[in-house]
């Protein structure tokens, strides 16, 4: 093709950006009454906060050159697993102890992960989706393949549900999920060590950097953020169900790609990430709004993504 | 036949190629020389198809180069490229390896016909008197006899012009020797070859024409009947300063000072029989040694990528079990390793960020574990001036560096730290006479500062200039060491190759 430098450079920087502000712009124009509403608004930053904390999860593993298969079973176990602590009809504990206890075990999890793939050598992706059907399989065990509704605490219910200022709870647990792991990311010693090791392990490892170790934190962070997509999720549902997580794998994986297309340099950010889930959520809201049906929901959903990158590398080729 | 006119290649920041002429003809051996940086590999991505010029036109036969010249194009002309890195394909036999891209021999409808195929490669192979079998994997073979697979590749597409880029880096002597002869006999089939190489003795003797470049241009054409190592070496160092007379040798290890590293009755077999030795701070001990002469093998035991079976290794009096390179990093030992763009930089990274990278806890906000940018970049700019790495700036990405100015990248990054032991390993692989002179001085600066230094280089006159004291290895043990004045290359030669005699 014969743009000018110039413009590719342009459009590789912002042209995903751009697809972002036209899609809402589009939206905006076509139900303007239902779509752009403070109403509105404020359910796309209530609804994207799931997928946000798992996606910044994940993103953390991809810095690394890594992949997570086994997040949304590990979402789904992490679910039931809370909801069974505190349930009254099953262990009945206080719920504050129960989110404890899931917050370490997701992580400990996670960090199981990590070990087989940075200390054992098992190749990420292979192991993380065997571990992804034994967390699926466990979580079934738990609750014997039902959903549980009962004795669930209200002030559990409350976390997911409650608003402060006007704004869901969730909403402010996103953003502070997202500059913890800005912060982590892009501004700490740890954080450069990850990019680096993306980059080129063998670098890392003879610079002195604890290549294996940086590993396993990754996937413990993926933990962490499962077990608390899932607390999240069972709050918000007041129930929680072994499939929980299951729909959550491949949008959290597009809105770190999304991300990464951003803004033209293809790395994996947690603002791009984060970007990218809420362009997910805008999307998805808006689509439901006009009225289309799932599978159709789905088509675009998968086509705008499939655009997306391939706008940035048109412009960067 | 092939002939680059007024070739200008820009990237951001850089002219790779700046208004540059010349022509390559039939049955010539051309030997292509100049700094890194200079523009040789960008020229040779030009021919391959690989890069379009900005300005100017590359005509082969005459014709000039279609549009959407690509690399399949250059292929259908008869330019084959044997690039440094080998690219063959593994998993494959040497037969599969040299006819692919071409229709295999077929037996029954889709059925490759195995026999036919590698009765055909088997001639090829002939013809460059290998002894290749053709059915063995590739995977299985020595780097030497993959770069002869290659060659073959070549010639079984019927090339008529083959761009070796480096072929003799890292091979034997005898290897190299093997390389030479057949690189005359494509001369004598009437076939061009460009040989690619920082070494002038084999370019000499070896081209009938050479071609100088530098800063993008040719600067340089002439018969080899009338160049000469000296005439060559100020072309290809231009309007630089020329070398620098050697520089005082470094202070001699003090007298009764503790060693900082101490190896004794090392072994790992094969490669490993049984090694002793010291080095102490101030020094530069060299290690002469022929590829297999256990030399790679000790630096990577003193660096924990092995681990020995007996023996022990003391750093600063102390015995030491080094369980990885990580363990060794913390132990206060760096290895500047000979394949550096996958062992010592991250390319995406900035200048800066590789060049913080060992460091990065010196540079804390208070007691965070987070880098201030400001005092990141005020070092990076420091160490950009000292090593005279040339970039636009210390944000631009270490993979659009040339290869002398990613060395002293790597260089830089042990700067920063207090590592009491570093070990160079072949530290002027493919870096030209100007970078070599820089990287020297601060492997003396190095020494000066206190610091143990030892370098591996296949290259002994390299090592009489630079170090304190030699260590001769040969099949796994020491031969002997020299000191100071004492040090020369035919006594290196000697204590290396001895055995033969």
């Amino acid at each position: 093709m014969s743009l000018s430098s110039n413009a590719r450079t342009w459009i590789a920087r912002y042209g995903v950006l751009v697809i972002f502000v036209a899609t809402f712009a589009a939206f905006s124009l076509l139900k303007p009454e239902a779509f752009f509403t403070g109403v509105t608004m404020k359910a796309i930053l209530r609804d994207c906060v799931p997928l946000l904390i798992i996606s910044l999860g994940v993103t953390t593993v991809l810095v690394m050159n890594e992949f997570d298969l086994s997040a949304a079973g590990l979402i789904s176990l992490c679910a039931t697993l809370v909801i069974v602590l505190l349930s009254t009809e099953f262990e009945g504990l206080n719920y504050i102890l129960a989110i404890v206890l899931t917050l370490l075990i997701g992580t400990a999890l996670g960090g199981g992960n990590g070990f087989l793939v940075a200390y054992v050598k098992l190749p990420s992706f292979i192991i993380t989706i065997a571990m992804s059907t034994v967390y699926v399989g466990v979580s079934l065990l738990l609750v014997e393949s039902k959903s549980v509704f009962e004795g669930i605490s209200p002030s559990y219910v409350k976390i997911a549900s409650g608003t402060f200022l006007g704004f869901s709870n969730q909403v402010f647990i996103g953003l502070v999920a997202v500059i913890v792991m800005h912060v982590l990311l892009r501004l700490t010693e740890p954080g450069r060590y990850m990019y680096a090791v993306g980059g080129n392990p063998e670098a890392a490892s003879l610079s002195g950097l604890r290549v294996r170790l940086l590993k396993l934190s990754g996937f413990a962070i993926v933990g962490l953020a499962a077990a608390i997509t899932g607390i999240l999720l069972t709050s918000q549902a007041g129930a929680a169900n072994p499939n929980t997580g299951t729909g959550l794998l491949l949008p959290a994986y597009a809105a770190a790609y999304l991300g990464s297309t951003m803004f033209g340099r293809g790395l994996f950010t947690p603002l791009g990430t984060a970007l990218g889930a809420l362009y997910l959520q805008v999307v998805g809201t808006g689509l439901l709004i006009l009225n289309f049906s799932g599978p159709l929901v789905q088509i675009i959903q998968g086509g705008i993504l499939a655009l997306a990158i391939l706008v940035s590398r048109f412009a960067r080729s | 036949m092939v002939s680059v006119r007024g070739v200008t290649k820009r990237y951001p920041g850089v002219v790779a190629l700046d208004d540059a002429s010349v022509d390559f003809g039939s049955g010539e051996v051309i030997g292509l020389v100049g700094k890194n940086g200079a523009g040789k590999s960008s020229l040779i991505k030009v021919l391959a198809g690989a890069e379009r010029p900005d300005e100017g036109e590359v005509l082969i036969d005459g014709e000039p180069l279609p549009r959407n010249y690509d690399a399949r194009h250059a292929h259908e002309l008869g330019l084959a490229f044997v690039h440094q890195e080998l690219s063959s394909f593994p998993g494959l036999t040497v037969a599969e390896n040299v006819a692919l891209g071409t229709r295999y021999p077929r037996s029954v409808g889709p059925l490759v016909d195995r026999r036919g195929l590698r009765r055909r490669v088997a001639a090829v192979l002939g013809e460059l008197e290998s002894t290749i079998d053709p059915a063995a994997h590739i995977e299985d073979l020595t780097a030497v006899e993959q770069r002869v697979v290659m060659i073959a590749r070549a010639l079984y597409h019927e090339a008529r012009l083959l761009v070796l880029d480096e072929p003799s880096v890292s091979l034997t002597l005898e290897e190299v020797g093997h390389l030479h002869k057949i690189v005359r006999g494509l001369r004598a089939q009437g076939k061009s070859v460009i040989f690619v190489s920082h070494r002038l003795g084999e370019i000499i003797s070896l081209t009938d024409r050479i071609v100088v470049m530098q800063d993008g241009s040719v600067i340089l054409e002439q018969p080899t009947s009338e160049a000469t190592e000296a005439s060559l070496v100020a072309a290809i160092a231009g309007g630089d300063p020329g070398l620098r007379p050697p520089a005082q040798l470094p202070a001699r290890a003090e007298a009764g000072a503790e060693p900082v590293l101490r190896v004794r009755n090392l072994r790992l077999e094969p490669r490993v029989e049984d090694i002793s030795l010291e080095v102490y701070p101030g020094e530069i001990l060299g290690l002469a040694g022929l590829v297999g002469s256990g030399r790679t093998e000790l630096a990577r035991l003193i660096f924990g990528a092995e681990r020995p079976e007996a023996g022990t290794i003391e750093i600063d009096g102390r015995v030491r079990r080094l369980r990885s390179p990580n363990a060794a990093v913390r132990a206060g030992v760096a290895l500047l390793p000979e394949d550096r763009r996958h062992e010592g930089l991250v390319l995406d990274f900035s200048v800066r960020e590789n060049l913080t990278l060992a460091s990065l806890a010196q540079h804390r906000i208070g007691r965070l574990p987070v880098p201030s940018r400001a005092s990141e970049t005020r070092t990076a700019t420091e160490t950009i001036e000292r090593l005279g790495i040339r970039t636009p700036g210390p944000e631009r990405a270490v993979r659009r560096l040339s290869g002398g100015n990613q060395q002293k990248v790597v260089l830089g990054k042990w700067l920063q730290r207090r590592e009491r032991l570093l070990i160079f390993d072949e530290p002027t692989q493919g870096i030209d006479v100007g970078a070599r002179e820089d990287v020297f001085a601060s492997i003396r600066e190095l020494a000066e500062s206190g610091r143990a230094v030892i370098v591996i280089s296949s290259d002994f006159s390299e090592l009489v200039g630079l170090c304190t004291r030699v260590v001769a290895l040969r099949e796994g043990r020491v031969t002997g060491a020299l000191e100071k004045e004492s040090i020369s290359e035919e006594a290196l030669v000697r204590l290396a190759y001895a055995a033969d005699e």
